[in-house]
């Protein structure tokens, strides 16, 4: 299991420097002529944005493949114009200098912009302003994905809940690294592919013909779910006598609106607890407390 | 057969096969319902294969750690060398239960996100970023690129450099909390203090949980009541216009004035109190999916659109504040 686990990861590694290495000269240039984009291009710029979602490459997809810069690196790699693609991905990337992803949210799309957009730039010949003004809208596009990802893969946890009480760590294992890459796959890689394939007005059409309230509908599950995993994290803490801190936790957030950082949170709950210890003692005295209470 | 149920001795190869699987699949099954929760059990899996040995501990071991997780998963690794430290004493008798697991991995994923985001997303990231691109040959104002030359050097160096420091991160930080979180464990137990600390945990657990459902669980209800200048009330699903008087939304004029934040508090406890009383999360799953959809469906008005405008006419908003998303400039 283990070695197969390895070997899988080795391969991965492998595609993803091929990926890296794929020569200019072999895909040749055509100057200043307008690029068209092959079927094969078309599958390798898909794979490129699969993988910066992927895990495969050291979990650093995200950190590299991710960012248009390199996008537009690769995707000028593999139209043949590598200057030209890092230039195009570099303008993109500047939009997204600020991007950070956090508490499983994405305010845009950086990677789907960046394959896509690089991709749209060099084979329609597009200027600069034109480039951007298609990289933000398809950015935006790229939540659908997400979301469709966030909300999809809680299929994946619930079969790892299945296996976990027959105490099967191999399959608790590949619920999390193998099944949930094939339906990645399918999401990301599909609709680049296509884009690539059929250009400018795809996207827009795309952009324009979308089912909006379904997407709406995943984003307004991505503030719902969330419930129901904190509510089984509490059903181990949530207990006794520091029910009250948890209140106190949220509510602090709530009051300052987020703008207390998780560590500056985590400083006053240190704070609680060392006074919690200090007067209620361990989880016995604290269990007696509440029972007292209880019985009067 | 009672030597084959005792559990081996972690090595260092061991945490290190862990931090590999973390490190790869941190995000594979990444998901809005519990987030990192299969990839910290997936990285768990070489440390329970080691300890525990009887079907009933294994499967356990496997439902305590697929709870919900969320963490920077550089940083953050330190949250895992900790747990491990935890199991591994655990395993060989002391009395740490799942709750005091479970408080530690809650008090700590919180901050260590927070922390983990500024330092990799928020501080190297952009400036190795902003490095890459001035080296890629963009020059910042520039409207024509067909006047500058690209070179494939910027996306390189920014490649390099950005895997080298994070992954230097990563291995440390993980290497570290199993070492000193050890290295703590087999103090504190030696000391007899572990009880207060776990009882410590848990206040500090409750209190980050508490931040962390205040900030993950969102509700957005757009549906208003009108009182028109003559006093008359008037119902709507979203803002009406032309009504003269005021208009009051439901959740952020109405509910938030009594207690802030109450729409999603009162959701998570419900979820809470359901899934005490032995509900199926599937099922809960489900069906907050159906009420997710149909409450986005715009039945009262147009369809929204994608580009111009997300807001729309349905009684649930997918984003808190109605802002349209930056349009695209023709």
């Amino acid at each position: 299991m283990r070695t197969t686990l390895r070997r899988v990861l080795g391969v991965g590694l492998i595609l993803g420097a091929l990926m890296l290495a794929v020569p200019s000269s072999v895909l040749a240039a055509e100057g200043d002529q307008k690029i068209t984009v092959s079927l094969i291009q078309a599958a390798l710029i898909g794979f490129g944005y699969y993988l910066s979602q992927g895990p495969w490459l050291f979990g650093m997809g995200f950190f590299t493949l991710y960012r248009p810069l390199v996008a537009g690196l690769i995707v000028g790699i593999i139209l043949g114009d590598p200057g030209k693609g890092t230039l195009v991905g570099a303008a993109i990337n500047l939009i997204y200098l600020g991007f950070i992803s956090a508490g499983g949210s994405i305010p845009g799309d950086p990677a789907l912009a960046g394959w896509v957009g690089t991709t749209l730039a060099l084979a329609g010949n597009l200027d600069y302003g034109a480039a951007l003004a298609l990289a933000v809208p398809i950015g935006l596009l790229g939540t659908v994905i997400w979301n469709a990802r966030m909300t999809g893969d809680t299929v994946f946890v619930h079969y790892a809940d299945r296996k976990a009480d027959e105490a099967n760590i191999g399959e608790v294992a590949r619920a999390n690294w193998l099944y949930p890459q094939v339906y990645l796959f399918l999401i990301t890689f599909v609709p680049v592919f296509l884009a690539a394939n059929f250009g400018v007005t795809f996207v827009t059409d795309i952009l324009n013909g979308l089912p909006v309230w379904v997407l709406n509908g995943l984003a307004v599950a991505g503030g719902v779910l969330p419930a129901i995993g904190i509510a089984m994290n509490m059903r181990f803490i949530f207990r006794g006598a520091v029910i009250p801190y948890f209140f106190l936790g949220y509510f602090l957030y709530v009051v300052t609106a987020g703008s207390l950082s998780m560590a500056v949170i985590a400083v006053i709950g240190l704070a609680l607890a060392a006074l919690h210890v200090y007067y209620v003692g361990d989880r016995e005295s604290g269990a007696a407390l509440q029972a007292a209470a209880a019985g009067k | 057969m009672t030597a084959d149920l005792k559990p081996e001795k972690i090595t260092k190869a061991d945490v290190r096969w862990s931090w590999v699987l973390w490190t790869f699949f941190s995000h594979a099954n990444y998901n809005y319902e519990r987030l990192q929760a299969t990839a910290f059990a997936h990285a768990m899996t070489p440390i329970i294969r080691k300890l525990y040995k009887t079907p009933e501990d294994i499967a356990a071991a496997l439902k305590r750690h697929l709870v919900f997780f969320n963490t920077e998963p550089n940083v953050g690794g330190v949250i895992h060398g900790a747990v491990i430290a935890m199991e591994e004493q655990r395993a060989n008798g002391a009395d740490i239960d799942d709750d005091a697991i479970n408080s530690v991995k809650s008090g700590l994923m919180g901050p260590l996100a927070g922390i983990g985001d500024t330092i990799s997303q928020g501080t190297i990231t952009p400036i190795l970023l902003a490095i890459g691109i001035g080296l890629a040959g963009y020059k910042t104002g520039a409207t024509d690129l067909t006047t500058l030359t690209g070179s494939p050097l910027g996306a390189l160096f920014y490649i390099v450099f950005e895997t080298v420091i994070i992954l230097a991160i990563a291995y440390f930080t993980y290497m570290q909390g199993w070492i000193r979180g050890r290295e703590f464990v087999t103090d504190t137990l030696r000391s007899g203090r572990l009880d207060r600390l776990i009882s410590g945990a848990s206040v500090l657990g409750n209190v980050v949980l508490g931040a962390l459902a205040a900030s993950f669980v969102a509700v957005n209800l757009a549906p208003t009541i009108g009182v028109g200048v003559g006093g008359e009330l008037s119902f709507g699903p979203f803002p009406a216009e032309g009504t003269g008087g005021t208009q009051l939304n439901i959740q952020t004029d109405i509910l938030d004035k009594i207690l802030p934040g109450l729409l999603p508090l009162g959701l998570v406890l419900l979820t809470w109190w359901l899934l005490k009383r032995g509900l199926n999360p599937i099922r809960l799953l489900v069906i907050y999916l159906v009420i997710a959809l149909v409450g986005a469906f715009p039945f009262f008005g147009p369809q929204p659109n994608f580009v111009t405008d997300s807001c729309g006419s349905a009684i649930f908003q997918p984003y808190g504040k109605c802002a349209a998303p930056v349009a695209p400039t023709e």
